[in-house]
């Protein structure tokens, strides 16, 4: 019975969640947060009271995320602590990433081994801990709130930092092998391994009175640990024998280190066991062993539970002491231990660094995260914390454009199709005005200003009167580009241009010199960076969201009518310009393309340096139908770009960017996927960015109005649209030859 | 390597030794051990004095003593090294191998 209640519940949960756009791997996401929602909500109900917080766990093999959890009000002899700082135990948490042997816990996986936090609360028997003490407590996992017996927590001593004090159970397990040796004073002492392990077994070992110390470490970047105790430094590989230890203590992990480890004891000596094998040890020299009556002792901690157990009394508060109490006098070091500050939202990303290496010692600093979002109790039916497949990213308002008394007066030059679109967009705008209208078929002209208003004017020369405007918005076939632009200019106008910049790069470069000659702004119509989503991409990836770019893709599909070659979308004005090599510069990838050449160096901040490209061009036809490019951006990422004039069924296109901590995808569906903990977002989730439609011309046109007004370069530079050019003329020049072919930089000065 | 010198090697007096093989040496041990040294069905050793060297009775005396024992190498070894699982077999358990000779 329960079981067909549950199997009915899953469904309608699954239905619920396809409903809202849930599907594949996102749907098993989803299922596994209202999972955990669910199960810490129901484990509250059987609580008294609790205190909600977040937890970190391995669901599965390669991914670790937080997950809602409660903790009881403490019972009997309990306390209830918020949990400041979680240290990172990097040999045993790496070990267990990366599933070495003896290191795979069943999953799901809840890690942590030590922490330092306030109390919350006091249960009844406890004495010796108030509400508000601070303490030390180990063997707790990494969470933001435990309740635990109130024996484990240990007070921290005032004037200790909580991150030192956080390494409290590291500490016991060092202190337990130095422990083990048996140390006497004066006894000299090999540590192997300058891991935190290693290193608090230094320090703990020369706070027992050891004498003569050598830190053995396989780089020269743990030099440091040798001094902080003033012992000799020794890389590893480099022989042992000379030291005569009376005491090695084994802190690498490394099941072949047991060899160095013997070498370095004088006979008679005690080699301490405190790192823990990751493997079988394939060379123990057993023979040796012998011969030199050696002592090989086994220090994990979980023998001091069993001592503990036979003995009595409270080892493991002890060794907490020894440590807590050293850090007080100073007898102990270890701000040099706790490592970097890690947000627990990045967890994931933490473990990534921990096993390759790039990350050497870390904690975890809840206070990162607000308590608000910490707690997230917002009532018992409240729902789960699912990425919002709405807005969950604040949507970016339309940038703010200042008002002025006066606004840009503008010539609209072209009145095709895209002419009436940017006219529109020039008398919609809050700081500019649609002045004067021209286009060579005189209709055309009345068609805009009847519809926008404006005054007609029958020639080029009117239109581009400096008394009357003090811009102009060109739209004309890609092949007058440049002239008009460098008319334009020579009149001392601002200018706009439909995008591309000119009909190749020669041209290009003639005009953007034009402008600057001029003095005047110049700027290429490229308004989709103002789309909702693709603005909201910029700005999170501006902020750490992709890290560094590993890769790209675009697509561009339309079906484009066979009309559209001999008059446009619409047929207003019949040219056939757009089928001719010469006129346009090209087909798909120049008309069209461009625009998303712009949002890709716009959103990953990076230049394409080399593209090979093929392309179709259909019988009859002289500009490409078909386009595939294969790029390589300057910091070696890849990417590949197609296009498609004729593709059937509904236009659709699609950008993917993808770096070291997440991928962004723009298209039918936006959406932004992040390892890195940023205001707004779910980490390590798909966050759906926001689609609403926005009237991205006139933007364009208010903020290049304002830059103009205000004197500084517009949004999209002349330099952005001499690169889309230089980007274009590589491709084109690849198609032809067949070959790979290099982008020509665009200069800063540009 | 004699008996006396064996028996000094161990950390306590206390607790059931066991006494792996059947050379004079084991022999000796057990005489001068007596009823410390009797076979005990549910009881694990707290100690093993292995005199035979043989690399299997290593890793076996190893997993009979129990949890922070002690196992002596008292035996005579042909393989200069041998493998061993030192995590489980050693470390978690906090247990003490000693070398004689």
């Amino acid at each position: 019975m329960m079981g067909r209640a549950k199997a009915l519940g899953l469904r309608g949960t699954d239905a619920l969640l396809n409903w809202r756009g849930y599907t594949g791997r996102d749907l098993e996401l989803a299922r596994r947060s209202i999972r955990d929602w669910a199960r810490a909500r129901l484990g509250r109900s059987f609580m008294r009271g609790s205190v909600a917080g977040l937890a970190v766990v391995i669901p599965q093999v390669g991914r670790a995320e937080l997950i809602p959890v409660e903790a009881p009000l403490p019972r009997f002899g309990q306390i209830t602590v918020e949990i400041l700082i979680s240290a990172i135990s990097p040999g045993t948490e790496r070990a267990q990433w990366l599933r070495r042997p003896n290191a795979q816990p069943t999953l799901p996986f809840y890690p942590g081994y030590s922490g330092a936090g306030r109390v919350l609360a006091v249960g009844k028997g406890v004495t010796g801990i108030a509400e508000g003490d601070l303490v030390a407590i180990p063997r707790i996992a990494h969470a933001s709130v435990a309740t635990v017996p109130a024996k484990w927590a240990l007070r921290i001593p005032e004037g200790v930092p909580t991150d030192q004090a956080a390494l409290v159970y590291l500490a016991m397990i060092s202190g337990y092998g130095v422990r083990r040796s048996g140390i006497v004073g004066g006894e000299s002492v090999c540590i192997i391994g300058a891991g935190p392990i290693g290193a608090l077994a230094a320090r703990l070992a020369r706070a027992a009175g050891a004498g003569d110390m050598t830190i053995v470490a396989r780089t020269r970047r743990h030099e440091g640990l040798a001094s902080v105790v003033g012992a000799d430094f020794r890389l590893a590989g480099q022989g042992l024998a000379d030291r005569a230890a009376d005491i090695v203590i084994e802190a690498t992990g490394d099941p072949d280190a047991i060899g160095a480890a013997i070498a370095a004891a004088r006979d008679d000596g005690t080699i301490v066991l405190l790192g823990s094998p990751r493997g079988i040890s394939n060379a123990v020299p057993i023979v040796e062993l012998k011969r030199r009556r050696l002592r090989l002792v086994g220090a994990h901690i979980s023998a001091l539970a069993v001592e503990a157990k036979r003995g009595g009394g409270d080892p493991f508060a002890e060794l907490g002491k020894i440590f807590l109490d050293g850090l007080r006098t100073g007898a102990i070091r270890a701000d040099d231990l706790a490592g970097e500050a890690v947000d627990p939202r990045e967890i994931g990303l933490m473990y990534r660094r921990l096993a390759e290496g790039s990350l050497d010692s870390a904690y975890l600093d809840w206070s990162r995260i607000s308590r608000a979002e910490r707690a997230q109790r917002r009532g018992f039916l409240a729902a789960p914390r699912l990425p919002r497949m709405t807005s969950s990213v604040q949507r970016q308002a339309s940038p703010a454009v200042p008002t002025i008394p006066q606004p840009l007066r503008f010539a609209v030059v072209g009145c095709g199709d895209i002419g009436l679109s940017n006219a529109r967009a020039i008398s919609r705008s809050s700081n500019a005005e649609l002045v004067i209208v021209h286009d060579s078929v005189p209709a055309l002209a009345e068609a805009v200003a009847n519809r926008q208003g404006g005054t007609v004017v029958p020639t080029l020369e009117q239109a581009l009167d400096k008394n009357l405007v003090d811009a102009v918005f060109l739209s004309v076939p890609h092949d007058l580009h440049a002239s008009m632009i460098a008319e334009a200019a020579d009149r001392g106008l601002h200018i706009l241009i439909e995008k591309p910049l000119a009909v190749d790069m020669p041209s290009a470069e003639a005009a953007v010199h034009a402008a600057k000659a001029a003095g005047v702004a110049l700027s290429v119509c490229f308004p989709y960076r103002y789309e909702a989503a693709p603005a909201a991409a910029i700005e999170l990836v501006r902020g750490g969201a992709l890290g560094e770019l590993r890769g790209a893709s675009v697509t561009f599909h339309a079906d484009k009518p066979q009309s559209y070659w001999h008059g446009g979308f619409s047929g207003r004005s019949t040219s056939d310009w757009r089928m001719s090599a010469e006129r346009s510069g090209g087909g798909v990838m120049i008309m069209n393309m461009t625009h998303f050449i712009d949002l890709l160096r716009h959103i990953s901040g990076s230049e394409i340096a080399e593209v090979f490209a093929v392309a179709e061009v259909r019988p009859g036809q002289e500009v490409e139908d078909q386009i595939a490019v294969t790029a390589r951006f300057d910091g070696g990422a890849v990417g590949t770009l197609v296009g498609s004039a004729s593709s059937r069924g509904i236009p659709q296109s699609r950008i993917e960017i993808w770096g070291e901590h997440g991928t962004v995808e723009l298209g039918a569906k936006s959406r932004i996927y992040t390892e890195r903990a940023l205001s707004g977002l779910l980490t390590a989730r798909w966050n759906e960015l926001p689609g609403e439609e926005i009237d991205v011309r006139r933007i364009f046109v208010e903020r290049f109005a304002a830059a103009v007004l205000e004197g500084r370069e517009p949004d999209v530079s002349a330099r952005d649209g001499l690169a889309v050019q230089a980007f274009v003329d590589a491709v084109y020049r690849s198609v032809a030859s067949g070959r790979p072919e290099a982008v020509a930089p665009v200069s800063r000065s540009a | 390597m004699n008996a006396p010198d064996i028996l000094a090697a161990l950390p306590d007096a206390s607790g059931r030794i066991e006494i792996v093989g059947e050379g004079p040496l084991a022999d000796e041990l057990r005489t001068r051990l007596g009823d410390r040294a009797q076979p005990h069905p549910d009881a694990p050793p707290s100690a093993v004095i292995e005199t035979t060297g043989a690399t299997a009775a290593i890793v076996s005396a190893l997993r009979r003593v129990e949890d922070l024992g002690t196992v002596v190498l008292a035996g005579p070894h042909a393989s200069k090294t041998v493998a061993l699982d030192l995590y489980s077999d050693v470390h978690v358990r906090g247990l003490t191998i000693i070398g004689v000779r």
